[in-house]
């Protein structure tokens, strides 16, 4: 193992002076934290709005609103609503948050570090992630507006350019670069991160002492460097097919509208699916693995027990990292690729149940038996568990071609993946919010608005999306713009009035949290020790808001594992990773 | 597994927003397409080449029937963007790619209606491009067929 004498080697540097070097172009890992988590703050709301905009027109598809032009939505507004929020929520909320904000600002903590081992890079993947924003949001501004291919972006949908419908002209091209812009930041923010907790932990630090957090961080990190790389390559193909004539995708033949295409021939449109998936379901672990590590450290904090069997979950993580190379297949079940093949996607995607099931039990494991702390950060934390699995559990539906024949681009699917890698990894977040908040801010968020916060969230997600997955039984394909052609469909509407019912309550539960945020920022209850909730890890041993340098030049050593709770023979119910052996007070 | 050799060849070719259905006729061949022919306004969505006479019994229709008990197998197409054909009595759902002709076969067995939807994003009107299978009884069925084929001349 490598270690730095003077509190974390080239991590270091000096405090700035100015106000555009300390909070804009910051190269403090824990400023960067905070700009990512308000990039994606200000995301999800944009991306919560859209998907309200969607529910209101499912619901009541014939009653006008004053907010669309005419009234009434049009199919490609839509359209570019299903993209747009997909896009958004995907790649700005649930890739920056749980990694690069939570992860920026305690990685380098929680292994002793003094900052991140690239400083300036880590600013420039920040930056770039908010080039990438700006480059997709402005989709929305240019003639046709925004693509209307889902976030998917399947060609030749996607590559013809207008002539296949509007928002697939310049707003396409804007989403593809916007994406390839992301790609960037996020292979620069992977390497980072990979850099870091190899090279810059403090002395004691092993890989068998690091919290489960790091371990989350660093396997998502791994994810996002193989995984990028490959959607970035993706990406710049699409663009080529585009504007510079190339048919990496696009095959001969083509008449769309009574128009022949003749400048393309000889590609192939099932290679997008395969380069999309082999970064596609990947990226469903690097937005949930992070929210796994943050729910087995509180869940361990919070029960006053060690993590059950620790190294088993390390194994999980990385078995499920691995595994999640492996799958890309089953996305493609009736997409025309061979049969025989499905078979080995079907196989190795139900063997991610194993380790699936190791975490599930393990986190059982650990709440077994252990005084059990109800705080929000735990609510959240217990609900995270409860989403996984059963947005799981239909994973393994969905995992067997005979049965993902029927269910493929139905609601069934909308459903399951909200569950699993949208909410459960959004619970992963606000438990770590209501946690680290004083940490952070040197204040604790409002509990009682917590909790509010929590049972509505937590009910309001399960009316939300229980019922699409009857929807997608009952044959109901997604992206449907309006039901009414359908007979089948018809009858399913009050579905739909129930669902954006249930997400009205939901988003409203929302501003709860946002006010607390803000609120409590300026008026919490002050976090006065530098350890409130007596937990063990590193970033509790310093003050909060922790200094510019994490450990005022200091490395701080560490004797002890991550989850040293209730440990026979101690005073305390818990032993901070730093503490010297010879300070354990003993009962 | 591959369809048995007497099953019915049924072509389905998807386009921006409808479903096309081809039977070969009487002389058991498709007729040969050209791109360039495409004009569903003119009422050749297919493009079929009036030249080639094995398309000139060719049964173009936007509707598909099959008989009750008999194996069909469905060619599946497109003409343009990716689709995909769905029908959920029967558990029948197949991506149309463009550039490939994907083979699925079935066996019907109950007559009747069923739903054709669209489950695979293809633009604008992709909740709209519908259609019916019709599941009928042999009888039925050659009937059908004759109707349609004196529609075509």
């Amino acid at each position: 193992m490598v270690t730095h004498e003077n509190g974390g080697g080239h991590g270091q540097h000096q405090p700035p002076s100015g106000f555009i070097r300390k909070y804009v172009f910051s190269i403090d890992h824990k400023v960067i934290g905070i700009q990512y988590l308000c990039l994606a703050l200000f995301s999800v709301f944009l991306g919560m709005a859209l998907s309200l905009l969607m529910r209101l027109h499912l619901a009541w598809p014939a009653t006008h609103w004053f907010f669309f032009k005419g009234g009434i939505m049009t199919p490609e507004q839509y359209l570019a609503l299903v993209t747009m929020h997909g896009t958004i929520m995907i790649f700005m909320v649930l890739t920056t948050a749980p990694q690069s904000g939570f992860g920026n600002y305690f990685l380098p903590i929680q292994i002793g570090a003094a900052d991140m081992a690239f400083p300036v890079l880590n600013m420039l993947s920040f930056w770039t992630t908010f080039v990438s924003l700006m480059v997709m949001v402005a989709a929305f501004l240019v003639a046709g507006g925004a693509p209307i291919g889902g976030w998917t972006s399947y060609p030749p949908l996607s590559a013809l350019g207008e002539i296949a419908g509007p928002g697939q002209g310049a707003g396409e091209t804007l989403w593809i670069v916007g994406l390839a812009i992301f790609c960037g930041a996020s292979l620069m923010g992977a390497l980072n991160f990979i850099t870091t907790l190899i090279d810059l932990r403090a002395k004691g630090m092993t890989l068998g002492r690091l919290p489960l957090t790091c371990w989350t961080w660093l396997v998502t990190a791994i994810l996002g460097l193989l995984a990028f790389g490959v959607l970035l390559a993706a990406c710049i193909l699409l663009l080529l097919d585009r504007v510079a004539g190339t048919s990496f995708f696009i095959p001969g033949g083509l008449v769309i509208t009574d128009q022949v295409v003749t400048w393309h021939k000889g590609g192939s449109p099932l290679l997008w699916q395969h380069l999309f998936w082999f970064f596609g379901h990947p990226e469903v672990y690097i937005a949930i693995l992070p929210g796994m590590g943050v729910a087995s450290h509180l869940l361990s904090t919070f029960s006053r027990k060690p993590v059950f069997g620790y190294r088993a979950m390390v194994g999980a993580v990385c078995g499920i990292g691995f595994l999640g190379f492996c799958v890309w297949g089953h996305h493609m079940f009736v997409s025309g690729m061979s049969p025989y093949s499905a078979f080995a996607f079907s196989i190795l995607t139900m063997t991610i149940g194993v380790p699936s099931a190791i975490k599930t039990f393990n986190w059982l494991g650990t709440l077994w038996g252990g005084k059990i702390q109800f705080n929000c950060a735990m609510l959240f934390a217990l609900g995270f568990v409860s989403l996984f699995v059963s947005g799981g559990l239909s994973g393994l539906f969905l995992a067997q071609p005979s049965l993902d024949l029927y269910l493929h681009d139905t609601y069934f699917v909308i459903a399951h993946f909200h569950l699993i890698m949208g909410v459960a990894a959004i619970f992963g977040m606000f438990a770590g919010m209501y946690f680290w908040f004083p940490k952070m801010f040197g204040r604790f968020l409002n509990e009682g608005i917590g909790k509010v916060h929590f049972w509505l969230t937590f009910v309001g997600v399960y009316a939300i999306f229980m019922p699409m997955h009857f929807l997608g039984l009952a044959g109901h394909p997604r992206r449907y713009y309006d039901a009414s052609a359908v007979t089948f469909l018809q009858k399913l509407q009050p579905v739909h009035v129930f669902i954006t019912y249930a997400a009205i309550i939901t988003i409203g539960a929302q501003f709860l949290f946002l006010f607390n945020v803000i609120w409590s920022l300026f008026a919490g209850k002050e976090a006065k020790e530098e350890n409130p909730w007596h937990a063990t890890t590193l970033e509790w041993s310093i003050p909060s808001p922790p200094p510019h340098d994490n450990f005022g030049g200091v490395e701080p050593v560490v004797y002890h594992g991550p989850y040293e709770f209730s440990v026979p023979g101690a005073a305390d119910d818990y032993i901070p990773q730093h503490l010297a052996p010879n300070l354990v007070r003993k009962a | 597994m591959d369809a048995a050799p007497g099953a019915l060849q049924i072509e389905v070719t998807g386009q921006q927003f409808v479903w096309n259905f081809r039977y070969a006729g009487p002389d058991g061949k498709f007729g040969r397409e050209k791109p360039e022919l495409v004009s569903a306004s003119t009422g050749n969505p297919l493009g079929l080449d009036p030249t080639d006479p094995a398309s000139k019994d060719d049964i173009v229709s936007p509707v598909i029937a099959v008989p009750a008990g008999r194996e069909v197998e469905l060619v599946i197409r497109s003409q343009d963007v990716t689709h995909s054909f769905f029908v959920r009595e029967l558990r029948l759902k197949q991506d149309a790619v463009p550039g490939m002709e994907i083979h699925m076969h079935f066996t019907a067995t109950e007559p009747g209606d069923y739903e054709i939807v669209c489950a695979q994003l293809c633009g604008l009107g992709h909740y709209r491009m519908h259609s019916i299978l019709s599941v009928m009884s042999e009888t039925d069925f050659q009937k059908w067929m004759r109707d349609q084929a004196a529609a075509n001349q």
